[in-house]
Protein backbone atom coordinates (compact mmCIF):
# COMPACT_ATOMS: atom_id res chain seq x y z
CA UNK A 1 0.00 0.00 0.00
CA UNK A 2 1.41 3.29 -0.95
CA UNK A 3 1.42 6.37 1.59
CA UNK A 4 0.01 9.63 1.46
CA UNK A 5 1.92 12.44 2.57
CA UNK A 6 -0.67 14.90 4.91
CA UNK A 7 -0.18 18.43 5.06
CA UNK A 8 -2.50 19.93 7.54
CA UNK A 9 -3.43 23.63 7.89
CA UNK A 10 -5.25 25.22 10.54
CA UNK A 11 -6.52 28.53 8.42
CA UNK A 12 -9.02 29.40 10.89
CA UNK A 13 -8.80 33.30 12.68
CA UNK A 14 -6.87 34.66 8.92
CA UNK A 15 -8.20 37.36 6.98
CA UNK A 16 -9.14 36.68 3.57
CA UNK A 17 -7.52 36.61 1.40
CA UNK A 18 -4.73 34.90 3.53
CA UNK A 19 -6.29 31.07 3.45
CA UNK A 20 -6.33 31.42 -0.24
CA UNK A 21 -2.84 32.48 -0.57
CA UNK A 22 -1.58 29.98 1.96
CA UNK A 23 -3.18 26.89 0.16
CA UNK A 24 -2.67 27.89 -3.26
CA UNK A 25 1.39 28.65 -2.47
CA UNK A 26 1.19 25.39 -0.41
CA UNK A 27 0.21 23.79 -4.03
CA UNK A 28 2.78 24.85 -5.14
CA UNK A 29 5.98 24.05 -3.34
CA UNK A 30 4.46 20.87 -1.86
CA UNK A 31 5.50 17.50 -3.79
CA UNK A 32 3.37 15.62 -5.81
CA UNK A 33 1.91 12.86 -4.31
CA UNK A 34 0.80 15.45 -1.13
CA UNK A 35 -2.43 16.09 0.26
CA UNK A 36 -3.66 19.54 1.74
CA UNK A 37 -5.98 19.08 4.38
CA UNK A 38 -6.95 22.47 5.59
CA UNK A 39 -10.03 23.63 8.24
CA UNK A 40 -11.25 26.95 7.19
CA UNK A 41 -13.72 29.33 9.55
CA UNK A 42 -15.84 29.36 6.07
CA UNK A 43 -16.61 27.82 3.17
CA UNK A 44 -14.08 29.74 0.55
CA UNK A 45 -15.91 30.69 -2.41
CA UNK A 46 -13.08 32.31 -4.15
CA UNK A 47 -10.37 30.03 -3.48
CA UNK A 48 -13.00 27.27 -4.19
CA UNK A 49 -13.53 29.49 -8.37
CA UNK A 50 -9.22 29.62 -8.23
CA UNK A 51 -8.90 25.67 -7.70
CA UNK A 52 -11.45 24.99 -9.94
CA UNK A 53 -9.92 27.64 -13.07
CA UNK A 54 -6.81 25.74 -12.22
CA UNK A 55 -8.69 22.11 -13.21
CA UNK A 56 -7.47 21.32 -9.33
CA UNK A 57 -9.07 18.56 -7.88
CA UNK A 58 -10.80 19.24 -4.32
CA UNK A 59 -13.47 18.37 -1.85
CA UNK A 60 -14.59 20.90 0.64
CA UNK A 61 -17.19 19.89 3.36
CA UNK A 62 -18.27 20.88 6.35
CA UNK A 63 -15.80 20.11 9.00
CA UNK A 64 -17.88 17.59 12.52
CA UNK A 65 -16.90 20.29 14.68
CA UNK A 66 -17.63 23.63 12.83
CA UNK A 67 -16.48 25.34 9.69
CA UNK A 68 -15.26 23.67 6.57
CA UNK A 69 -12.65 21.23 5.50
CA UNK A 70 -10.93 21.25 2.38
CA UNK A 71 -8.89 18.52 1.00
CA UNK A 72 -6.44 19.14 -1.88
CA UNK A 73 -4.42 16.44 -3.61
CA UNK A 74 -1.63 17.51 -5.25
CA UNK A 75 -1.17 14.80 -8.67
CA UNK A 76 2.15 14.16 -10.01
CA UNK A 77 2.71 15.99 -12.96
CA UNK A 78 1.75 14.54 -16.28
CA UNK B 1 -0.81 21.80 -12.79
CA UNK B 2 -2.81 22.94 -15.41
CA UNK B 3 -3.96 26.17 -16.72
CA UNK B 4 -5.95 28.47 -17.32
CA UNK B 5 -9.59 28.84 -17.83
CA UNK B 6 -10.41 32.88 -18.05
CA UNK B 7 -11.14 34.01 -14.64
CA UNK B 8 -14.59 33.72 -13.55
CA UNK B 9 -14.52 37.01 -11.38
CA UNK B 10 -17.19 39.17 -10.21
CA UNK B 11 -15.11 42.38 -10.91
CA UNK B 12 -16.87 43.53 -14.50
CA UNK B 13 -20.07 43.53 -12.49
CA UNK B 14 -19.34 44.92 -8.59
CA UNK B 15 -16.59 47.59 -10.16
CA UNK B 16 -18.59 49.13 -12.77
CA UNK B 17 -21.48 49.45 -10.27
CA UNK B 18 -18.64 50.85 -7.65
CA UNK B 19 -17.38 53.77 -10.00
CA UNK B 20 -20.41 54.61 -10.94
CA UNK B 21 -21.75 54.57 -7.24
CA UNK B 22 -18.84 56.94 -6.42
CA UNK B 23 -19.35 58.82 -9.27
CA UNK B 24 -23.14 59.83 -7.97
CA UNK B 25 -21.32 60.87 -4.89
CA UNK B 26 -19.22 63.05 -6.03
CA UNK B 27 -21.90 64.74 -8.10
CA UNK B 28 -24.29 64.98 -5.45
CA UNK B 29 -21.85 66.77 -3.37
CA UNK B 30 -20.56 69.54 -5.97
CA UNK B 31 -24.54 70.18 -6.32
CA UNK B 32 -24.87 70.38 -2.52
CA UNK B 33 -21.90 72.40 -2.19
CA UNK B 34 -23.53 74.97 -5.16
CA UNK B 35 -27.30 74.26 -3.94
CA UNK B 36 -27.42 74.04 0.07
CA UNK B 37 -31.07 74.49 -0.08
CA UNK B 38 -31.72 71.08 -1.55
CA UNK B 39 -31.28 70.22 2.44
CA UNK B 40 -32.20 73.23 4.04
CA UNK B 41 -35.67 74.00 1.96
CA UNK B 42 -38.91 72.11 1.66
CA UNK B 43 -38.22 68.37 0.43
CA UNK B 44 -41.04 68.28 -1.76
CA UNK B 45 -39.99 69.82 -4.86
CA UNK B 46 -38.43 68.43 -8.37
CA UNK B 47 -34.85 69.22 -7.54
CA UNK B 48 -34.69 67.77 -4.02
CA UNK B 49 -36.33 64.48 -5.32
CA UNK B 50 -34.04 64.13 -8.00
CA UNK B 51 -31.17 65.20 -5.56
CA UNK B 52 -32.94 62.25 -3.20
CA UNK B 53 -32.08 59.71 -6.08
CA UNK B 54 -28.99 60.44 -7.26
CA UNK B 55 -27.80 59.33 -3.53
CA UNK B 56 -30.25 57.19 -2.59
CA UNK B 57 -30.26 54.88 -6.54
CA UNK B 58 -26.83 56.48 -7.77
CA UNK B 59 -24.91 56.37 -4.55
CA UNK B 60 -26.23 54.05 -2.17
CA UNK B 61 -28.54 51.44 -4.28
CA UNK B 62 -25.20 50.99 -6.82
CA UNK B 63 -22.49 50.54 -3.92
CA UNK B 64 -25.09 47.85 -2.16
CA UNK B 65 -26.00 45.94 -5.23
CA UNK B 66 -21.88 45.96 -6.27
CA UNK B 67 -21.19 44.67 -2.60
CA UNK B 68 -24.09 42.30 -2.60
CA UNK B 69 -22.33 40.32 -5.88
CA UNK B 70 -19.19 40.44 -4.09
CA UNK B 71 -20.20 39.66 -0.78
CA UNK B 72 -23.35 37.89 -0.18
CA UNK B 73 -21.97 34.65 -2.31
CA UNK B 74 -19.21 34.80 0.89
CA UNK B 75 -21.74 35.70 3.78
CA UNK B 76 -24.22 32.31 2.05
CA UNK B 77 -21.33 30.08 1.07
CA UNK B 78 -23.05 29.56 -2.02
CA UNK B 79 -21.95 30.62 -5.69
CA UNK B 80 -23.45 33.62 -6.92
CA UNK B 81 -27.14 32.00 -8.73
CA UNK B 82 -26.55 33.86 -12.16
CA UNK B 83 -23.48 36.25 -13.80
CA UNK B 84 -25.87 36.91 -16.65
CA UNK B 85 -28.69 38.58 -14.54
CA UNK B 86 -25.83 40.59 -12.71
CA UNK B 87 -24.57 41.94 -16.08
CA UNK B 88 -28.79 42.75 -17.23
CA UNK B 89 -29.23 44.64 -13.86
CA UNK B 90 -25.82 46.67 -14.03
CA UNK B 91 -27.06 47.36 -17.77
CA UNK B 92 -30.44 48.31 -17.19
CA UNK B 93 -29.23 50.31 -13.30
CA UNK B 94 -26.84 52.19 -15.62
CA UNK B 95 -28.89 53.32 -18.25
CA UNK B 96 -32.14 53.89 -16.30
CA UNK B 97 -30.84 56.31 -13.16
CA UNK B 98 -29.67 59.36 -14.90
CA UNK B 99 -33.18 59.07 -16.93
CA UNK B 100 -35.03 59.09 -13.56
CA UNK B 101 -32.64 61.83 -11.90
CA UNK B 102 -33.23 63.59 -15.29
CA UNK B 103 -36.95 63.34 -15.32
CA UNK B 104 -37.21 64.11 -11.66
CA UNK B 105 -35.11 67.52 -12.09
CA UNK B 106 -37.09 68.55 -15.00
CA UNK B 107 -40.59 67.22 -13.32
CA UNK B 108 -41.27 65.10 -16.74
CA UNK B 109 -42.95 61.84 -15.37
CA UNK B 110 -42.64 60.19 -18.77
CA UNK B 111 -38.56 60.15 -18.87
CA UNK B 112 -39.32 59.23 -15.12
CA UNK B 113 -41.31 56.37 -16.35
CA UNK B 114 -38.85 54.89 -19.01
CA UNK B 115 -35.66 55.20 -16.41
CA UNK B 116 -38.05 53.99 -13.42
CA UNK B 117 -39.02 50.64 -15.45
CA UNK B 118 -35.48 49.98 -16.34
CA UNK B 119 -34.37 50.31 -12.79
CA UNK B 120 -37.45 48.40 -11.77
CA UNK B 121 -36.31 45.54 -13.61
CA UNK B 122 -32.79 45.62 -12.39
CA UNK B 123 -34.08 45.25 -8.91
CA UNK B 124 -36.65 42.72 -10.19
CA UNK B 125 -33.56 40.77 -11.36
CA UNK B 126 -31.24 41.57 -8.32
CA UNK B 127 -33.90 40.61 -5.75
CA UNK B 128 -34.32 36.85 -7.88
CA UNK B 129 -30.55 36.68 -7.94
CA UNK B 130 -29.83 37.26 -4.16
CA UNK B 131 -33.06 35.27 -3.32
CA UNK B 132 -31.23 32.48 -5.48
CA UNK B 133 -28.26 32.52 -4.26
CA UNK B 134 -29.41 32.27 -0.69
CA UNK B 135 -31.20 29.33 -1.60
CA UNK B 136 -28.96 26.88 -3.03
CA UNK B 137 -28.89 25.12 -0.28
CA UNK B 138 -30.26 27.79 2.86
CA UNK B 139 -28.49 28.37 5.73
CA UNK B 140 -30.34 30.45 8.38
CA UNK B 141 -28.13 32.71 9.53
CA UNK B 142 -28.60 36.58 10.78
CA UNK B 143 -27.37 37.85 7.81
CA UNK B 144 -30.10 35.48 5.61
CA UNK B 145 -32.66 36.34 7.80
CA UNK B 146 -32.26 40.01 7.36
CA UNK B 147 -31.31 39.74 3.65
CA UNK B 148 -34.68 38.11 2.97
CA UNK B 149 -36.54 40.80 5.05
CA UNK B 150 -34.26 43.37 3.71
CA UNK B 151 -35.79 42.13 0.13
CA UNK B 152 -39.19 42.06 1.11
CA UNK B 153 -38.88 45.75 1.84
CA UNK B 154 -36.91 46.72 -1.26
CA UNK B 155 -39.70 44.70 -3.30
CA UNK B 156 -42.52 46.99 -1.21
CA UNK B 157 -40.80 50.39 -1.62
CA UNK B 158 -39.88 49.44 -5.58
CA UNK B 159 -44.15 48.94 -5.73
CA UNK B 160 -44.95 52.08 -3.64
CA UNK B 161 -42.70 53.94 -6.08
CA UNK B 162 -44.64 52.45 -9.22
CA UNK B 163 -47.64 53.18 -7.38
CA UNK B 164 -46.64 56.85 -6.99
CA UNK B 165 -45.56 57.10 -10.76
CA UNK B 166 -48.23 55.58 -12.18
CA UNK B 167 -50.44 58.44 -10.00
CA UNK B 168 -48.18 61.60 -11.46
CA UNK B 169 -48.88 60.02 -15.08
CA UNK B 170 -52.95 60.09 -14.47
CA UNK B 171 -53.13 56.28 -14.33
CA UNK B 172 -54.67 55.89 -11.15
CA UNK B 173 -55.74 57.71 -8.28
CA UNK B 174 -53.65 58.68 -4.99
CA UNK B 175 -55.64 60.26 -1.69
CA UNK B 176 -52.63 61.27 -0.22
CA UNK B 177 -48.86 61.46 -2.35
CA UNK B 178 -47.19 62.70 1.12
CA UNK B 179 -47.75 59.47 2.88
CA UNK B 180 -47.07 57.03 0.10
CA UNK B 181 -44.01 59.54 -0.15
CA UNK B 182 -43.60 58.59 3.49
CA UNK B 183 -43.78 54.62 3.09
CA UNK B 184 -42.17 54.70 0.24
CA UNK B 185 -38.67 56.48 1.67
CA UNK B 186 -39.03 54.87 5.26
CA UNK B 187 -39.25 51.39 3.81
CA UNK B 188 -36.20 52.00 1.98
CA UNK B 189 -34.43 53.74 4.44
CA UNK B 190 -34.77 51.29 7.28
CA UNK B 191 -36.63 48.10 5.71
CA UNK B 192 -33.31 48.32 3.19
CA UNK B 193 -30.48 49.91 3.67
CA UNK B 194 -30.17 49.93 7.46
CA UNK B 195 -31.25 46.68 7.72
CA UNK B 196 -28.93 45.48 5.19
CA UNK B 197 -26.27 46.97 6.36
CA UNK B 198 -26.91 45.28 10.11
CA UNK B 199 -27.41 41.94 8.26
CA UNK B 200 -24.44 42.06 6.05
CA UNK B 201 -22.24 43.58 9.33
CA UNK B 202 -22.95 39.85 11.15
CA UNK B 203 -20.55 38.40 8.58
CA UNK B 204 -18.54 41.06 7.43
CA UNK B 205 -17.56 42.42 10.76
CA UNK B 206 -16.48 38.87 12.16
CA UNK B 207 -14.48 37.89 8.79
CA UNK B 208 -12.69 41.27 8.95
CA UNK B 209 -12.37 41.36 13.06
CA UNK B 210 -10.97 37.74 13.28
CA UNK B 211 -13.82 36.43 15.60
CA UNK B 212 -17.25 34.77 15.88
CA UNK B 213 -20.43 36.47 16.01
CA UNK B 214 -20.76 37.87 19.30
CA UNK B 215 -24.25 36.72 20.08
CA UNK B 216 -26.53 35.03 16.90
CA UNK B 217 -29.35 35.71 19.41
CA UNK B 218 -28.92 39.21 19.54
CA UNK B 219 -27.96 39.76 15.99
CA UNK B 220 -31.35 37.88 15.24
CA UNK B 221 -32.92 40.00 17.67
CA UNK B 222 -32.02 43.02 15.56
CA UNK B 223 -33.28 41.58 12.53
CA UNK B 224 -36.92 41.03 13.93
CA UNK B 225 -37.15 44.29 15.45
CA UNK B 226 -36.49 45.51 12.38
CA UNK B 227 -39.03 43.77 10.67
CA UNK B 228 -41.17 44.85 12.66
CA UNK B 229 -40.74 48.07 12.78
CA UNK B 230 -41.36 48.20 8.86
CA UNK B 231 -44.23 46.18 9.44
CA UNK B 232 -45.60 48.73 11.38
CA UNK B 233 -44.55 51.72 10.13
CA UNK B 234 -46.26 50.94 6.48
CA UNK B 235 -49.75 50.99 7.73
CA UNK B 236 -48.49 54.22 9.98
CA UNK B 237 -47.50 55.96 7.68
CA UNK B 238 -50.44 55.35 5.23
CA UNK B 239 -53.60 55.53 7.29
CA UNK B 240 -53.06 54.71 11.37
CA UNK B 241 -49.88 57.59 12.48
CA UNK B 242 -50.67 55.87 16.31
CA UNK B 243 -49.11 52.78 15.12
CA UNK B 244 -45.64 55.23 13.90
CA UNK B 245 -44.48 55.64 17.71
CA UNK B 246 -44.57 51.83 18.00
CA UNK B 247 -42.95 51.23 15.02
CA UNK B 248 -39.94 53.94 15.53
CA UNK B 249 -39.66 52.09 19.07
CA UNK B 250 -39.14 48.99 17.26
CA UNK B 251 -36.38 50.55 14.82
CA UNK B 252 -34.66 51.95 17.89
CA UNK B 253 -33.97 48.31 19.23
CA UNK B 254 -33.04 47.24 16.13
CA UNK B 255 -30.41 50.07 15.93
CA UNK B 256 -29.50 49.53 19.49
CA UNK B 257 -29.22 45.54 19.32
CA UNK B 258 -26.77 46.22 16.10
CA UNK B 259 -24.61 48.67 17.74
CA UNK B 260 -24.18 46.79 20.67
CA UNK B 261 -23.40 43.36 18.25
CA UNK B 262 -20.82 45.79 16.43
CA UNK B 263 -19.41 47.00 20.21
CA UNK B 264 -18.69 44.06 21.01
CA UNK B 265 -17.33 42.41 18.27
CA UNK B 266 -14.82 45.71 18.01
CA UNK B 267 -14.03 45.15 21.52
CA UNK B 268 -12.94 41.12 21.21
CA UNK B 269 -11.39 41.38 18.28
CA UNK B 270 -7.54 41.02 18.43
CA UNK B 271 -6.51 42.93 15.68
CA UNK B 272 -6.15 46.94 15.19
CA UNK B 273 -8.58 48.40 13.08
CA UNK B 274 -7.43 49.73 9.62
CA UNK B 275 -8.41 52.71 7.92
CA UNK B 276 -11.43 51.34 5.63
CA UNK B 277 -12.92 49.38 9.19
CA UNK B 278 -12.66 52.54 11.49
CA UNK B 279 -14.98 54.68 8.07
CA UNK B 280 -17.08 51.21 8.55
CA UNK B 281 -17.61 51.63 11.90
CA UNK B 282 -18.06 55.44 12.58
CA UNK B 283 -21.54 54.59 10.68
CA UNK B 284 -22.57 53.63 14.86
CA UNK B 285 -21.97 57.19 15.88
CA UNK B 286 -24.79 58.40 14.24
CA UNK B 287 -27.66 55.89 15.20
CA UNK B 288 -28.54 57.31 18.58
CA UNK B 289 -29.78 60.46 17.24
CA UNK B 290 -31.66 58.55 13.87
CA UNK B 291 -33.21 56.52 16.50
CA UNK B 292 -34.13 59.59 19.05
CA UNK B 293 -35.34 61.55 16.00
CA UNK B 294 -37.00 58.98 14.39
CA UNK B 295 -39.01 58.09 17.59
CA UNK B 296 -39.53 62.10 17.94
CA UNK B 297 -40.97 62.63 14.49
CA UNK B 298 -43.04 59.25 15.09
CA UNK B 299 -44.50 61.29 17.85
CA UNK B 300 -44.87 64.18 16.49
CA UNK B 301 -47.26 62.56 13.34
CA UNK B 302 -48.84 60.18 15.98
CA UNK B 303 -50.44 64.18 17.45
CA UNK B 304 -48.04 63.22 20.92
CA UNK B 305 -45.35 65.52 20.75
CA UNK B 306 -45.51 69.42 19.86
CA UNK B 307 -43.85 70.68 16.28
CA UNK B 308 -40.75 72.30 16.87
CA UNK B 309 -39.24 72.83 14.01
CA UNK B 310 -39.87 72.22 10.25
CA UNK B 311 -37.24 69.81 8.24
CA UNK B 312 -37.03 66.99 10.85
CA UNK B 313 -37.28 64.48 7.93
CA UNK B 314 -34.68 66.40 6.16
CA UNK B 315 -32.67 66.33 8.99
CA UNK B 316 -33.30 62.38 9.89
CA UNK B 317 -32.57 61.78 6.22
CA UNK B 318 -28.81 63.82 6.40
CA UNK B 319 -28.31 61.42 9.25
CA UNK B 320 -29.13 58.36 7.94
CA UNK B 321 -28.06 59.05 4.69
CA UNK B 322 -24.64 61.41 4.89
CA UNK B 323 -23.49 59.85 8.17
CA UNK B 324 -24.66 55.88 8.99
CA UNK B 325 -24.83 54.95 5.14
CA UNK B 326 -22.28 57.01 3.68
CA UNK B 327 -19.52 55.87 6.91
CA UNK B 328 -20.97 52.05 6.03
CA UNK B 329 -20.73 51.54 2.34
CA UNK B 330 -17.41 53.87 2.05
CA UNK B 331 -16.19 51.90 4.46
CA UNK B 332 -17.14 48.78 2.54
CA UNK B 333 -16.29 50.03 -0.54
CA UNK B 334 -12.73 50.04 0.79
CA UNK B 335 -12.32 47.12 1.72
CA UNK B 336 -14.45 45.55 -1.12
CA UNK B 337 -12.36 47.54 -4.02
CA UNK B 338 -9.06 46.20 -3.29
CA UNK B 339 -10.27 42.84 -3.09
CA UNK B 340 -11.58 42.87 -6.01
CA UNK B 341 -8.87 43.99 -7.90
CA UNK B 342 -6.43 41.90 -5.92
CA UNK B 343 -8.14 38.53 -6.93
CA UNK B 344 -8.63 39.41 -10.39
CA UNK B 345 -5.08 40.54 -10.73
CA UNK B 346 -3.01 38.14 -8.27
CA UNK B 347 -4.84 35.01 -7.36
CA UNK B 348 -4.21 33.83 -10.93
CA UNK B 349 -0.37 34.41 -10.08
CA UNK B 350 -0.69 32.80 -6.69
CA UNK B 351 2.25 29.84 -6.53
CA UNK B 352 3.95 31.31 -9.53
CA UNK B 353 4.70 34.92 -8.74
CA UNK B 354 5.68 36.31 -5.35
CA UNK B 355 2.21 38.97 -5.13
CA UNK B 356 1.66 41.90 -3.25
CA UNK B 357 -0.46 41.57 0.46
CA UNK B 358 -4.55 43.32 0.47
CA UNK B 359 -3.02 45.73 2.47
CA UNK B 360 -0.21 47.12 0.00
CA UNK B 361 -2.44 47.95 -2.51
CA UNK B 362 -4.11 50.50 -0.62
CA UNK B 363 -2.88 54.44 0.90
CA UNK B 364 -3.61 53.28 4.84
CA UNK B 365 -2.64 57.05 5.67
CA UNK B 366 -6.12 58.51 3.75
CA UNK B 367 -8.09 55.63 4.91
CA UNK B 368 -7.49 56.44 8.24
CA UNK B 369 -7.92 60.21 7.46
CA UNK B 370 -11.44 59.47 5.95
CA UNK B 371 -12.34 57.81 9.31
CA UNK B 372 -12.81 61.33 10.50
CA UNK B 373 -13.39 63.56 7.95
CA UNK B 374 -16.61 61.78 6.33
CA UNK B 375 -18.12 61.70 9.71
CA UNK B 376 -17.05 64.97 10.69
CA UNK B 377 -18.52 66.07 7.46
CA UNK B 378 -21.90 64.21 8.09
CA UNK B 379 -21.71 65.90 11.30
CA UNK B 380 -21.55 69.34 9.69
CA UNK B 381 -24.08 68.75 7.46
CA UNK B 382 -26.51 67.47 10.40
CA UNK B 383 -25.81 70.67 12.40
CA UNK B 384 -26.33 72.83 8.41
CA UNK B 385 -29.64 71.28 8.27
CA UNK B 386 -30.67 71.69 11.88
CA UNK B 387 -30.20 75.50 12.00
CA UNK B 388 -31.54 75.94 8.25
CA UNK B 389 -27.82 77.61 7.43
CA UNK B 390 -26.61 77.10 4.24
CA UNK B 391 -23.01 78.35 5.20
CA UNK B 392 -23.12 75.06 7.00
CA UNK B 393 -24.20 73.27 4.70
CA UNK B 394 -21.56 74.37 1.96
CA UNK B 395 -18.62 73.99 4.83
CA UNK B 396 -20.17 70.28 5.18
CA UNK B 397 -20.45 69.41 1.18
CA UNK B 398 -16.74 71.02 0.88
CA UNK B 399 -15.33 68.44 3.47
CA UNK B 400 -17.35 65.53 1.93
CA UNK B 401 -16.30 66.69 -0.82
CA UNK B 402 -12.43 66.50 -0.29
CA UNK B 403 -12.97 63.52 1.55
CA UNK B 404 -14.37 62.25 -1.42
CA UNK B 405 -11.61 63.30 -3.85
CA UNK B 406 -9.15 61.35 -1.46
CA UNK B 407 -11.50 58.75 -1.66
CA UNK B 408 -10.86 58.70 -5.23
CA UNK B 409 -7.53 59.10 -5.04
CA UNK B 410 -7.31 55.97 -3.07
CA UNK B 411 -9.35 54.03 -5.78
CA UNK B 412 -7.20 55.03 -9.09
CA UNK B 413 -3.78 53.64 -6.80
CA UNK B 414 -5.66 50.73 -6.21
CA UNK B 415 -7.23 50.53 -9.66
CA UNK B 416 -4.22 51.23 -11.25
CA UNK B 417 -2.73 47.40 -10.17
CA UNK B 418 -5.06 46.30 -12.89
CA UNK B 419 -2.96 48.23 -15.45
CA UNK B 420 0.49 47.84 -13.94
CA UNK B 421 0.97 44.34 -11.91
CA UNK B 422 3.01 44.54 -9.08
CA UNK B 423 4.60 40.85 -8.23
CA UNK B 424 7.37 39.57 -7.96
CA UNK B 425 9.32 36.57 -8.58
CA UNK B 426 8.41 33.86 -6.46
CA UNK B 427 11.16 32.10 -3.87
CA UNK B 428 9.75 28.62 -3.21
CA UNK B 429 12.54 28.18 -0.42
CA UNK B 430 11.15 30.91 1.83
CA UNK B 431 7.57 28.64 2.41
CA UNK B 432 7.24 27.75 5.94
CA UNK B 433 5.28 24.57 6.44
CA UNK B 434 4.13 22.94 9.02
CA UNK B 435 4.81 19.04 10.25
CA UNK B 436 3.78 16.86 7.39
CA UNK B 437 1.81 13.63 9.17
CA UNK B 438 1.95 10.52 7.05
CA UNK B 439 -1.26 8.36 6.45
CA UNK B 440 -1.05 4.68 5.28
Amino acid sequence: MSRLLVHSLDLRGLEPPEPMTRIIEALATLPAGTQIEARLERRPMFLLEELKRRDQNHTCEPHPEGGWRLTVPIAAAP
Amino acid sequence: MSKSSPAPSQIWIALPLFIFGFLHLAGALLWLGAEPSLLTGHFYQPRVIAFAHVMGLGFLMSLVAGSSYQLLPVAFENPLFSRSLAKIHLVLHVGGVPAMVYGFMHWQMSVVAVGGTAVLCGFALYILNVAATALRPLRWTPTTAGVFASLVSLSFALGVAAWILAAKLGWTAVRDPLALLGAHTYAILIGFFLLFLAAVSYTLLPMFLLVPLTSARRAFGSVNYFILAVVLFIPGQLAAPVLLPLAALFASLGLGLYSVENIAAISRSPRRLDGGLRLYTANLAFLLPVAALTLFRALQLAGYAPTLARGLDTLIFTLAVFGTLTCAILGMGAKIVPFLVWQHRYAPLLGRAAVPKLSDLVYTRILTALAWSVPAAGVLLALGVATQSDRTVQCGAGLFCLSVCAFLANLLHVLSHLWQSKEKPFNTTKMPFNAVAIKP
